[in-house]
């Protein structure tokens, strides 16, 4: 599923010219018209909360490959799909409708990704779809977690960041314990908040991971089905490492350093650690399954 | 290509449909006019009955981070803690949010209480009459520490009395189909250390006494205007 090969040139026969796009023209103004709402209240509400915060990432990520595989959009149609297309697209325009007008912001922000994949499918056919794949399921990463799911996982996954936690540095001769999801370390005392659950980082964790496998553009399956099955361990694993640098620091310098500025660099750090994973998982999968010779192609 | 384009412009036109139906759709209109709701702390009673409230204790013990939290959802909260004759404690906690749709998805207390490290159990829907009518209540046992807290609390949208998310969504969804948004506020009582049996016949009684102490026409702003 991942090996499929979005970035080999795409050939036309003709130069693009601005004559060529005048018919995306409509549907440009209609999708505009649609999606440009929802981003704008997004970015004056959820995208300002820790939570959500990848949101305008996800989109930029999202707008530069639709811009870099802009040109399949220009492919002549084959393999068209109106009626599936069709009845991807009401679905999508019909969960748009409910979702904005009732402020139901997960089916208005999903909604995107059916709009998009039906109106592919019925005017440009499979090809097309399958070259712009990666966008289009990257776009389902902007969609906020809904409530409910955040509820039922929050909880658990707090419980096990902090038992994580807590062996580990217990492990490493530190004076730590914890009753639920509250730690005891030193004199400190420290309530693992619902953001240091990591559900949300989980989240945005598991999109770079995709996004890395995307660039890395592995040719072999197991490698790829390997750095796959391991998005959510390493996720995990890196928040697991945030909580302890700040728990760590909290314990060393205090309340007021682990709270300050240094709160906010945790998640750098939590980045970098899952980044540094990827590649090493990566990496050492090279080793049994190399990529097969490929030509090197200059990344976009 | 003609052919190719009209498919396109065909489409187009109906995004740009789906765009004006969705403005057309959403609601406008507020159930509640929400710049004439009075203070919470005017409308309920200091003292009443047997009840008055207790300044030197704070119901609860807020992380800055959520107190930080609630005061951005929320539009009015009212924290009190009521002691009686008997020396009965009862926390009284409101919060009132001018939209109910975002800001009361947050602070339903089985995931507050479980967020802020408590045990939460034994959470069942019920009902407690009072004199002014019967309100749909939801009850739970919150435990941490040495502090066993029986909670009762209430989820009014607008004019409809909830509990929990699925009863909470559709009631929004029903005025918002009609074209109006509505209001919306969390009552909570809860005591703390006392045997869920008669937490719940103190919690009941001291119900019955705030409402009938409130000026009638205040009433519907804990409780709606159905249940009259």
């Amino acid at each position: 599923m991942f090996t499929g090969a979005p970035t080999e040139q795409i050939q036309l026969v003709n130069r693009p010219s601005a004559v060529n796009w005048l018919p995306w023209l409509p549907i440009a103004v209609g999708v505009l018209l649609l999606f440009v709402p929802t981003w704008y209240d997004l970015s004056h509400t959820l995208w300002n909360t820790d939570e959500n915060g990848h949101g305008p990432i996800i989109l930029l990520i999202v707008i530069w490959y639709m811009w870099t595989y802009r040109a399949a959009l220009l492919l002549p149609p084959s393999r068209t799909r109106p009626f599936t297309g069709g009845l991807i697209l009401a679905f999508g325009l019909f969960m748009y409708l409910v979702g904005r007008s009732q402020q139901i912001i997960n089916f208005e922000t999903l909604a995107e990704v059916p709009i998009l994949l039906g109106l592919l499918l019925m005017i440009q056919g499979t090809p097309t779809v399958l070259k712009m794949w990666f966008p289009l399921f990257f776009l389902v990463f902007l969609t906020p977690i809904p409530w409910v799911i955040v509820d039922v996982l929050t909880g658990s996954l707090k419980h096990y960041v902090s038992v994580v936690v807590t062996r580990l540095l217990f492990a490493a001769g530190f004076p730590i314990a914890h009753s639920g999801v509250e730690l005891y370390i030193g004199y400190y005392q420290l309530l693992v908040a619902d953001a240091c659950s990591g559900l949300n980082s989980m989240f945005s964790l598991s999109a770079l991971g995709i996004l890395y496998m995307h660039v890395m553009q592995r040719t072999s399956f197991w490698r790829n089905a390997i750095l796959l099955a391991t998005i959510i361990p390493v996720a995990f694993t890196s928040n697991v490492i945030r909580v302890m640098f700040l728990v760590l620091l909290t314990y060393y310098y205090g309340n007021a350093v682990g709270q300050s500025y240094l709160h906010q660099f945790a998640g750098l750090v939590m980045f970098t650690a899952s980044i540094i994973n990827h590649f090493m998982i990566d990496n050492a999968l090279g080793i049994p399954f190399p990529d097969s010779k490929r030509d090197e192609r200059a990344s976009c | 290509m003609l052919k190719h384009g009209y498919k396109h412009f065909v489409m187009g036109v109906l995004l740009i449909a789906v765009a004006g139906l969705t403005v057309l759709a959403t609601p406008k209109a507020n159930v509640i006019d929400v710049t004439k709701q009075k203070q919470l702390a005017n409308i309920i009673p200091s003292q009443f009955n047997d009840w008055q409230v207790q300044d030197d204790l704070s119901p609860i013990v807020v992380d800055p981070s959520i107190k930080e939290h609630v005061d951005t959802l929320y539009s009015q909260t009212l924290s009190r803690t009521y002691i009686n004759s008997q020396g009965a404690r009862v926390m009284l906690s409101i919060a009132y949010g001018g939209v109910a749709n975002k800001a009361l998805h947050a602070h339903r207390p089985e995931v507050c209480y479980a967020a802020q490290g408590f045990q939460v159990g034994h959470l069942y829907k019920t009902d407690i009459v009072t004199p002014v009518g019967t309100i749909p209540v939801m009850r739970l046992d919150a435990q941490r520490g040495t502090r066993d807290e029986s909670i009762t609390y209430w989820i009014r949208v607008g004019n409809y009395l909830t509990r929990g998310i699925v009863e909470q969504n559709l009631a929004q969804i029903s005025y918002g189909l009609r074209g109006r948004w509505s209001d919306g506020e969390l009552v909570r009582i809860s005591t703390i250390n006392i045997p869920p049996a008669q937490a719940a016949q103190v919690q009941q009684q001291f119900i019955s006494a705030l409402l009938i102490a409130m000026q009638p026409q205040d009433r519907s702003m804990l409780i709606g205007n159905k249940l009259q």
